[in-house]
């Protein structure tokens, strides 16, 4: 596994989109909670003139040990998007240079060319993973009340949950990249299942005509969005999900599982 | 054996590509692959590579089946020169040595023996196509391979392009390496190549040597002022089985035995002087055609 992650990082460092995306992504990844810092500060000088209203943002503890994990996990998994981009490109590369194949000529099974890019997959999952920890500690460290690193552990599933999510999103990008093959028209095809057949397909077939909401959350980008709910509402004192659903979890679970079986079966039973 | 095949066959939906094909190719041998275009060569390829599923049948390389961990001991280009195009040469050479898992200390020697070292740093989307068919040829020697599949090596080359490739592959053959070449060239084929196999419509035709079947006949074409004369006489020769005539021009086919030598001094003793004589090498261009002519009868 390690030697076809080398081998995947070779083929990519060189390339000057995947340098321009790892830069974007980092420049996120670091930027956001000093923005979500001035947001809260922001959000609170505007309200000065509503003084019987009794919320102060700026006093809440949104890099505390307990909301942490969760607000950091939710924040972050929107910005997947950049390493989506960096599967969806490297792999519908390989068909258009036909790299694949030669890989396999030279001496790639067809699987080991499907792990390559899984390790690709896991290793930027366990590479974000860890960045977001070390960030939550600093922050934590900088921001909270009171640091302390025993309390720190506190709902840190959602570290886990974050990298769930990023396997299982990336995941889906390579199994839509696999399928058809042409970059443009799989970030085209990824936008309009995400945000206009999934919602109309949740919001009318399953919840309305059919009635069953059960069904609706357990469509692939629902159920893995679904891991982290919302967790700012909890701010206004509203009630606010701080766990993972075991159900949300069963359902992903079995999405991941789907995702795994048909990249392996599109690689292995297709002609190159 | 280096390469053997069992009835492997291809089906893509209703149409067949490659019809139960036997192939025996033995150690040591330069092995031709002809056919026309769609006949099914690189289908057979793609299949021997691992690209292609067979839908059918089963091959083994030396004898040993057909795992990828065989394919890294085999050099191997199919259709055109394919490399990731915003790398260098070096850097591609280098992700075929880690695939290969083979050491990368010969990337030097194969990019000089392609004789593109100078450009070595430069991208492959800069190069022309003769270049990238070297840096595919210097690819396919990285691993020092026991045998070398080359599809369509000279295909869309200039005339300078075509005889550097055939250069550097007449150089592999005569280092005792064996190649797999399917080629539109037929010279090509039939200098370098001991055995041939020929591809039609999907189905293996013939396979043969090269040697035995260009040795069974002797074609000289003759011509002499004395039409008449030159005729009868080459009715009384030894060794002559076949006349035909061809305007002013007589071909005249024969035996082993019969050589432009034998014949011209048959020819004097009967009092005829020729003014045209030739002795045709039956090229494997012709032996190809009657093979398909043969299969279309």
């Amino acid at each position: 596994m390690i030697r076809l992650l080398q081998i995947e990082l070779a083929k990519l460092w060189p390339a000057k989109y995947f340098r321009i995306l790892v830069v974007l992504w980092l420049t996120a990844f670091i930027s956001i909670p000093f923005g979500g810092v001035r947001l809260l500060e922001w959000m609170t000088n505007g309200m000065a003139f509503a003084e019987n209203i009794m919320l102060d943002p700026n006093a809440w503890p949104i890099f505390d040990h307990g909301d942490l994990w969760q607000n950091l996990s939710y924040v972050y998994k929107m910005f997947t998007v950049f390493l989506s981009f960096v599967v969806i490109i490297s792999v519908t590369n390989e068909f258009d240079y036909k790299t694949i194949r030669q890989n396999v000529i030279d001496g790639f099974s067809k699987k080991e060319f499907w792990l390559s890019k899984i390790s690709l997959i896991l290793f930027f999952s366990i590479l974000a993973t860890a960045m977001l920890f070390v960030l939550g500690v600093i922050l934590n460290w900088t921001y909270s009340v009171s640091f302390d690193a025993t309390l720190l552990a506190t709902n840190s599933e959602f570290l886990f949950a974050y990298f769930f999510q990023l396997v299982y999103f990336l995941m889906f990008c390579f199994v839509l990249s696999l399928w058809i093959k042409r970059a443009g028209v799989v970030i085209a095809t990824m936008v309009f299942w995400v945000y206009i057949i999934e919602p109309i397909l949740s919001a009318l077939v399953v919840d309305r005509w059919l009635d069953m909401p059960v069904l609706a959350q357990s469509l692939p980008m629902e159920a893995g969005w679904n891991l982290i709910q919302f967790p700012f509402t909890k701010y206004l004192l509203m009630q606010t999900q701080d766990f993972i659903g075991a159900q949300d979890i069963l359902v992903a679970s079995g999405w991941m599982a789907f995702f795994f079986l048909v990249s392996y079966l599109l690689i292995t039973k297709r002609d190159l | 054996m280096i390469l053997e095949t069992n009835n492997l066959t291809k089906r893509f939906g209703r149409l067949t590509a490659v019809n139960k094909v036997n192939l025996r190719i033995p150690e040591g041998s330069i092995f031709g692959m002809l056919g026309p275009n769609g006949s099914g060569k690189t289908t057979t390829l793609g299949m021997l590579l691992g690209v292609i599923n067979p839908t059918e049948g089963e091959f083994s390389w030396f004898g040993q089946g057909n795992s990828p961990e065989i394919r890294k001991n085999i050099g191997a280009i199919l259709e055109q020169p394919i490399f990731y195009p915003y790398m260098s040469a070096v850097r591609n050479l280098d992700i075929v040595c880690k695939i290969k898992q083979a050491a990368t200390s010969r990337i030097e020697t194969v990019l000089k023996q392609v004789n593109l070292f100078d450009r070595k740093d430069d991208k492959f989307e800069t190069y022309s196509l003769g270049m990238k068919q070297r840096l595919a040829i210097a690819s396919a020697l990285l691993c020092d391979p026991k045998v070398l599949v080359l599809d369509e090596p000279t295909n869309g080359l200039d005339p300078q392009g075509i005889a550097e490739i055939r250069q550097i592959i007449s150089n592999i053959a005569a280092s005792g390496k064996s190649i797999i070449l399917a080629s539109h060239l037929l010279d090509e084929v039939q200098k370098v190549c001991t055995d041939f196999c020929v591809l039609q419509n999907s189905n293996l035709i013939y396979q043969g040597s090269v040697a035995e079947d260009f040795a069974e006949n002797t074609s000289i074409e003759i011509a002499s002022v004395n039409h008449s004369a030159l005729k009868t006489a080459l009715t009384k020769i030894s060794g002559v089985k076949d006349v035909i005539e061809q305007g002013q021009i007589i071909l005249v086919k024969g035996d082993d035995e019969l050589d432009s030598l034998s014949l011209n001094q048959q020819l004097i003793e009967r009092g005829v002087v020729v003014s045209h004589l030739k002795t045709i090498e039956k090229s494997l261009e012709q032996r190809f055609l009657e093979i398909l002519e043969g299969q279309n009868d």
